[in-house]
C-alpha cells in the first residue's frame, strides 16, 4: 500500500510543474502588512506610508498652514469693525442707545432703557421666570422666598447686565480734539471769543 | 551555483535581521516554489494565495528557528507551505476518523492516458476529491510521505490515510475513464 503506482509517480510529476500565477506583488503586499504589524522594522524600507518623513510631511504641513492663516483671517476679519468702532466713540454710544428706541413710540430716556433689563425678575405676581421653573410647585416655592430671591435675582441680573455706557470703550484722548475743546462751550462761535477794544 | 548561495545567505541574515528589503527578495526567491506547493492544496489560485501569505508571515516570524545543519532552505520553507496547506484544507473539512483500510485494489488506469494530459487538467480532477482525500492523496503521490507520516501530519491513524487514497484512486480511475472512453 506504501508503494506508489505508476500512474501516481506520473501524476507527482505532472503536479511538480504547475504554472505559477504572477500574484508576486500583490501577496508581498499582504505579507509585508501584517509584517508591519506584527515585526515593526525602523531600517526605512518598511513600516506604514504615513510614518514616511516625505509624503505627508508635505500634505501635513501644506495642511496647517492653511488652517493657521483660514484663522488668523478669521480673526483679523472678525476684529476689524470693532476697532473701527473704538476709533469713533461718539456713534458708538448712538449705535448702543438706539436699538431701545427703534419701536415706533416714543423715545425713551437713557436711564429706562438700562432698568428696563430687570423688568423680568421685578414681575412678582406669580408669573414665572421664562425657561426656568414651569411647575406650580417650583413657582410656589419660588413665591415663598420672593423677597429674599428678588433681591438677589436682580443684584444677580445687575451684575450680569452691567450698564451699556461702561461696556463702550473709553477712547483715548486725541490732541487734536483737545484743541478743539479748549475753546469753550457748545454754541460759541470764533467770533464770540473775539476781542475788540472798548472805545472811549 | 556560488554566488545564487552566498545570496540566499545573505537574505537570509536579513531576514533574521528584520530587514524588509531582504525579506522581500527572499519571499520573491521562493514564491514560484512556495505557489506551486500551495496550488496543489487549494481550490484556485485566491486559496494558494491565502496559503502562501501565511505560509511567509509563519516563515519570517520563526526564520530564527531554521537551522541550515538539519536540513536545507528549501526543505524547511517546503513543510511550513505544506503544513499550511493542510491547515487550509483543514479549516474546509473535518477529517473523518471512522473508516479504516488495510488493503485497497489496485486500479487499472491508463498511464499513456496521464502522459497525454497536462498538470492543469490533472490538478482539476484531483480538486474535485473532497478535501481530505485531496490531501491524502497529494501527500502520498506527490510530496512522496508514507501512511505513517501521512497520520501524523493530518492527525488521523495510517487505516483512515489509506482509505482516503484508496478513495481518490478509486475516483481518478472514474474521471480519467470518462475522459478518455
Amino acid at each position: 500500500m506504501d508503494e506508489r503506482l505508476q500512474y501516481e509517480q506520473l501524476i507527482g510529476g505532472k503536479l511538480q510543474s504547475l504554472p505559477v500565477p504572477d500574484m508576486q506583488d500583490a501577496i508581498w503586499a499582504r505579507v509585508k502588512a501584517q509584517l508591519d504589524i506584527d515585526l515593526p522594522t525602523d531600517d526605512g524600507d518598511g513600516g506604514s506610508s504615513p510614518q514616511s518623513p516625505s509624503g505627508p510631511g508635505i500634505i501635513g504641513w501644506g495642511l496647517s498652514v492653511v488652517i493657521i492663516a483660514l484663522i488668523t483671517g478669521f480673526f483679523i476679519f472678525k476684529n476689524k469693525p470693532k476697532t473701527k468702532d473704538t476709533t469713533n466713540p461718539a456713534t458708538t454710544t448712538e449705535q448702543i442707545i438706539s436699538p431701545s428706541v427703534q419701536n415706533n413710540g416714543p423715545p425713551l430716556p437713557r436711564d429706562n432703557t438700562i432698568k428696563g433689563t430687570t423688568v423680568p425678575v421685578q414681575t412678582n405676581q406669580n408669573t414665572p421666570v421664562p425657561g426656568v421653573m414651569r411647575d406650580s410647585v417650583a413657582q410656589q416655592n419660588l413665591t415663598a422666598v420672593d423677597p429674599v430671591s428678588r433681591d438677589s435675582v436682580q443684584n444677580s441680573v445687575q451684575n450680569n447686565f452691567p450698564p451699556p455706557l461702561a461696556t463702550v470703550p473709553v477712547p483715548k484722548p486725541d490732541t487734536s480734539l483737545q484743541v478743539k475743546k479748549g475753546k469753550g462751550m457748545k454754541g460759541l462761535n470764533d467770533s464770540d471769543y473775539r476781542i475788540v477794544p472798548k472805545k472811549n | 551555483m556560488v554566488a545564487v548561495e552566498v545570496n540566499i545567505q545573505e537574505m537570509l541574515d536579513g531576514s533574521l535581521a528584520n530587514k524588509r528589503k531582504a525579506q522581500e527578495a527572499l519571499f520573491r526567491h521562493f514564491y514560484g516554489f512556495a505557489m506551486s506547493i500551495a496550488l496543489r492544496y487549494s481550490r484556485d489560485e485566491m486559496d494558494a494565495a491565502d496559503i502562501v501569505s501565511h505560509a511567509f508571515i509563519k516563515i519570517f516570524k520563526s526564520i530564527h528557528s531554521f537551522d541550515s545543519s538539519k536540513g536545507s532552505l528549501h526543505a524547511w520553507i517546503k513543510k511550513i507551505v505544506v503544513n499550511e496547506g493542510l491547515d487550509h484544507i483543514k479549516s474546509r473539512t473535518r477529517f473523518s476518523e471512522n473508516v479504516e483500510l488495510e488493503t485497497v485494489p489496485e486500479p487499472q488506469i491508463n498511464n499513456s492516458v496521464i502522459e497525454q494530459m497536462g498538470a492543469d487538467e490533472i490538478m482539476e480532477i484531483v480538486k474535485k476529491l473532497p478535501p481530505a482525500t485531496h490531501a491524502v492523496f497529494v501527500l502520498y503521490a506527490v510530496e512522496g510521505y508514507n501512511h505513517r507520516e501521512i497520520a501524523e501530519k493530518m492527525n488521523i491513524s495510517e487505516g483512515t490515510s489509506k482509505w482516503h487514497l484508496s478513495e481518490a484512486r478509486k475516483f481518478l480511475q472514474e474521471q480519467l475513464s470518462m475522459i478518455y472512453n
